[in-house]
């Protein structure tokens, strides 16, 4: 097997052997391009560093399972991680976010290639922007970061998704038997409801010190799909209105390896997209009049050194930018809603690691970050914001046992130019993990974590119910887990269950003050319950290949607020409290195939669990065809997928129905 | 911190030992017979507007959704007497029901201003004849056999009155930045603005006694606080001095209008005062105070009903006799309620 072309130019300076680095380490052997596949379950890994390092449950999917399954979208392949919530508001181009353990989506910090894609105006990550062109992984750890040398931010963070980008592998020989230092690829997608999704993808390396690649890809889609509404009992069935979505997105990547010791990325994105926003579906009236138009740019350049062989260096610069207009020419206006959103957001980060002797690894990191928002609403008090962020953290491992500590601290200072000004935020996060191997594959893991996360833009300032005062919101965590894994050649099986709970406290949620809705920190949440994986890789024959997972997740997530309330001990709104999710793949040398389910137990739209609240639970198939064809220096590949296949209009959130049974095409050429 | 930590143990335990955790309603039981129909709102864009008949003890009779086979809709907004049976207005569904007395819709008006579907909002009747008012604008007259026609007021008008051959609509602005203050006087002969009032900032309620309006104002959520203003026969509009707040009005039987007024407490609970006020009076007077989550005021013969709600559990209605004594209270059957009317 050939291995990263990183290898081949020279930026394989990570240490292989650092059971830190998840990302350095996908990118420097051959066994680790396997990595996050193997990581599907947080244990079933055949690298034995990884395996000392997982105090805290980490999932992964890499690009060989996104291949396998047919998922082309960040939303579907998190959609197969257990404990997580993906809200989707439905629809081809609508919004979605994601929760992990049900603890809100503010806990939960997305990255792409490092650079938090986390808005400081809501706090959240909308994936749905995150075009995907078959080159990512995924990671989702649960409680903190287990990679120490990584960035302060995402040390601080509750739990994040990490959307990694591939290097590229230049693998084909030309007509002249040299290795080709190009490839072209070209995908193209027609889904069901008038959804087309065509990109290209050009890689070149540039000598042998700079590899450069640059993604185009546009998606434009009627999504005018049919939903059922049951309603007494009669059914309607109904047209989603509304719902077109056009956008574009450009990537360039560049690696470049220039000196002996260090290597430079750099990475320019732009992101155009016009998006009709269908809104609830309503009873017996469809009058979508929303719209948004979104520009996003983001720039990073980031550098990471040895400056021996002790003493790792990693810096970063990034820059995001975000453009929003929203319209709704509503009749209840008399001038049609025209609102203009603008965020900055800039960031420097740097990293160091040492190593003083081969068991321990302290790491120090520090982050400046400064953003502001501009809107044309009105009390808009234009806020900006300075942050500074740093964690010292400390791995130790020795032979079957490792433990990892870290103290994240946030400084946080608003500037408004009306209003009174916000007190600074100032706050500690420590955090504890620990792991050991145990005889007969077995491993046992613990995690502990005091974090928070700080009140967004939103939560201060939005007009009339934004409150200055507000405290960050408090959130405990911990997580007993053990694991069992067996490694063949032929095969490979694990299985991991984890106990967790977490305590948010100072909950920020909206509350009714004189006759208007005012943020405030009066919440009490309580999350606890398990996480079960099963994963089974199995060379049945030297073309036949069989994959299987099977993921189940218990969350008790209740309401602690007040014990006279009604909804005391009720299950938090739209977590379930049962949740399963199993993939099952045949890979021969004909075709693949691959079957995807997920299935979500009943939920509640309200804070009382009663039966008029309740939303139905639901199961999700999916099933995928694909093979691959070789015509000399091209290949050629084809799939078919069935989406939803059972075919019901499910509510992840009351009133927006997803769509209910999909197909799907994709043909790929590979030059 | 070692708080915290009870609590997470009793809560590992706790979680494996429930699985769902259905909690009653608490009610009185009144030794009646009395029943009510009760409108909730229920949570806007989530379809779940209900119209309840319930009884005293808090038992239900019947719905809307059983007697007609098909969901009220979304955001219960109001609901009236109307041609021996009611008429009920729905406005996330931009629809008016009217139904007679066991519920049975026999007209649904969904009102149109060119091709723009309207949203009613709240409704008073004149003789046989229905008015409601649109959120983008309008009024719309509404006969008993479906027919209507709309005119223009100002905007987002929330609540009308009908005095002589006027209506007096209350136009919120809601939807404007910074509110409206103005009330628009309709013309019934005509059926057209023939005056617009300026008053106070954010008129949502107006309400008749006798020949005097009472209009709430609910001011702009910040500086400037809610009040209540008499407008007499001649059109001028008197600030009420002494309330401090409204947040509801509804006239009482006794030919008195009761005004809701909400505060919060520390811990941003709600605690609702009702007092009622006589045109000559010169203090209002309390009936009752600390209300828990106290959401809305409506009145009945002999008796006022305060809807109690925390926004997100199944609301309740209070029944209190004209002087403040209280009677009952019984579970509403919905999220939100809006208002109850005696059967």
């Amino acid at each position: 097997m050939l291995t990263y072309a990183v290898l081949a130019i020279g930026l394989s300076n990570s240490a292989v052997d650092s059971p830190s680095e998840s990302r350095d380490t996908v990118r420097a052997t051959s066994e680790s391009v396997e990595l996050a596949d193997t990581l599907m379950g947080s244990w079933k890994t055949a690298d034995p560093a990884m395996k000392k390092t997982n105090g805290s449950p980490t999932q992964g999917i890499g690009i060989e399972s996104l291949a396998r399954l047919g998922i082309k979208s960040m939303d579907e392949a998190l959609k197969t991680v257990t404990g997580m919530t993906v809200q989707d508001y439905g629809g081809i181009g609508g919004m979605k976010t994601v929760s992990v353990r049900g603890m809100g989506a503010q806990h939960t910090s997305v990255f792409y290639d490092g650079i938090s894609m986390a808005d400081l105006q809501s706090g959240m990550a909308d994936i749905e922007l995150n075009n995907f062109v078959n080159k990512k992984y995924f990671f989702v750890t649960y409680i903190g970061k287990e990679d120490i040398s990584t960035s302060a931010k995402q040390i601080l963070s509750s739990s994040t998704v990490e959307m990694l980008t591939e290097v590229p592998r230049f693998e084909k020989f030309d007509r002249n038997g040299k290795i080709q230092p190009f490839n072209l690829a070209f995908q193209a997608s027609y889904r069901s409801f008038q959804t087309i999704s065509p990109e290209l993808l050009w890689e070149q390396k540039i000598g042998e010190k700079v590899i450069l690649s640059a993604d185009f890809s546009y998606l434009c889609s009627k999504g005018n799909y049919p939903f059922e509404v049951a309603n007494g009992s009669a059914t309607e069935r109904l047209l989603r209105e509304g719902s077109e979505v056009s956008k574009g997105r450009g990537e360039i990547n560049l690696w470049a390896d220039l000196d002996e010791d260090g290597y430079f990325e750099m990475k320019l994105l732009g992101d155009l997209s016009r998006r009709n926003l269908p809104g609830p579906a309503i009873l017996y009236t469809q009058n979508p009049t929303e719209s948004t138009s979104d520009r996003k740019i983001l720039a990073s350049l980031a550098y990471h050194k040895s400056l021996n062989e002790d003493l790792k260096l990693r810096t970063s610069a990034s820059w995001n930018y975000c453009w929003t207009n929203y319209t709704d020419s509503s009749k209840l206006y008399r001038i049609p809603l025209n609102d203009y959103y603008k965020q900055n957001m800039a960031s420097i980060s740097a990293t160091a690691s040492y190593t003083p002797v081969y068991s321990l690894e302290l790491a120090l990191a520090q982050d400046l970050d400064a953003g502001h928002l501009r809107t044309t609403l009105e009390d808009c008090p234009f806020p900006v914001r300075l942050q500074s962020t740093t964690a010292l953290s400390a791995k130790y491992w020795n032979g079957e046992m490792c433990l990892i500590g870290s103290l994240a601290g946030l400084w946080q200072k608003d500037f408004v130019q009306s209003g009174a000004e916000r007190k600074p935020l100032w706050r500690l996060s420590p955090a504890l993990s620990m792991s050991w191997e145990l005889p007969r594959g077995f491993a046992l893991r613990a995690a502990v974590r005091d974090g928070f996360r700080a009140p967004t833009f939103n939560d201060l300032y939005w007009a009339r119910i934004g409150n200055r005062n507000l405290r960050p919101e408090k959130a405990f965590q911990s997580n007993i887990g053990l694991s069992w894994g067996q490694f063949r050649s032929t095969h490979t099986l694990s299985i991991t269950a984890d106990v967790f709970c977490n305590l948010v406290k100072d909950k920020i949620v909206a509350t009714p003050t004189l006759f208007v809705w005012s943020m405030q920190n009066i919440g009490k949440a309580l999350m606890a319950g398990c996480d079960v994986n099963a994963n089974a890789d199995w060379k049945l024959t030297p073309d036949l290949r069989l994959v299987a997972h099977a993921g189940y997740s218990y969350m008790y997530a209740v309401d602690i607020t007040d014990p006279e309330a009604a909804n005391y001990l009720d299950q938090i709104r739209y977590t379930p409290r049962h949740s399963c999710n199993a993939q099952f793949s045949l890979d021969s040398r004909w075709i693949t195939f691959s079957t995807l389910v997920n299935a979500v137990g009943r939920r509640w739209y309200g804070n009382q669990n009663i039966q008029s609240l309740m939303l139905k639970p639901y199961c999700d198939l999916g099933v995928s065809l694909s093979h691959e064809f070789q015509l000399r220096q091209t290949r050629l590949m084809l799939s078919a997928e069935g989406l939803n296949l059972i075919g019901t209009n499910y509510e992840i959130i009351r009133s927006y129905p997803m769509p209910g049974r999909q197909f799907r095409i994709t043909m790929r050429i590979s030059y | 911190m070692r708080k915290s930590l009870s609590i997470i143990t009793l809560a590992i335990i706790a979680s494996f030992s429930f699985t769902s955790c259905h909690k009653e309603v608490p009610t009185d039981i009144p030794d009646t017979s009395d029943r009510f129909l009760v409108l909730c709102e229920g949570s806007m864009k989530a379809n779940n507007a209900t119209l309840s008949i319930v009884t005293a003890n808090g038992n239900l009779v019947t719905d809307f959704a059983t007697v007609n086979d098909y969901a009220l809709g979304d955001t219960g907004q109001d609901i009236v007497e109307f041609n021996g049976g009611y008429a009920i207005a729905v406005t996330g569904s931009q629809r008016v029901y009217l139904t007679d007395k066991d519920l049975k819709v026999y007209h649904i008006v969904e009102p149109r201003v060119g091709e723009d579907a309207c949203s009613p909002r709240n409704l008073v009747v004149d003789g046989n004849t229905l008015y409601a008012t649109l959120y983008e604008g309008y009024i719309c007259r509404i006969n008993p056999d479906g027919s209507y026609r709309t005119t223009d007021v100002g905007p987002n008008p929330e609540a009308l009155v009908i005095r002589g051959n006027f209506a007096y609509v209350a136009n919120s602005g809601g939807y404007l930045p910074g509110f409206n203050d103005t009330v628009s006087k309709v013309d019934l002969e005509k059926f057209e603005q023939v005056e617009e009032l300026k008053i106070d900032l954010n008129p949502i309620n107006i309400e008749l006694v006798g020949d005097i309006i009472y209009l709430q104002c609910a001011g702009n959520y910040a500086d400037v606080k809610p009040c209540v203003y008499s407008i007499g026969l001649d059109d001028k509009a008197v600030k009420i001095e002494y309330t401090d707040g409204a947040d509801d009005l509804a006239v009482f039987s006794d030919g008195t209008i009761g005004i809701l007024v909400k505060e919060y407490d520390a811990t941003w609970k709600v605690s609702g005062t009702v007092r009622n006020y006589k045109a000559g009076d010169e203090m209002a007077n309390t009936l009752m105070t600390g209300k828990v989550n106290a959401y809305s005021l409506s009145a009945g013969d002999g008796v006022y009903y305060v809807g109690i709600s925390d926004y997100s559990t199944t609301g309740e209605i209070s029944v209190y006799e004209i002087n403040g004594d209280h009677k009952y209270t019984f579970s509403a059957h919905g999220l939100n309620p809006r208002k109850a009317i005696a059967l």
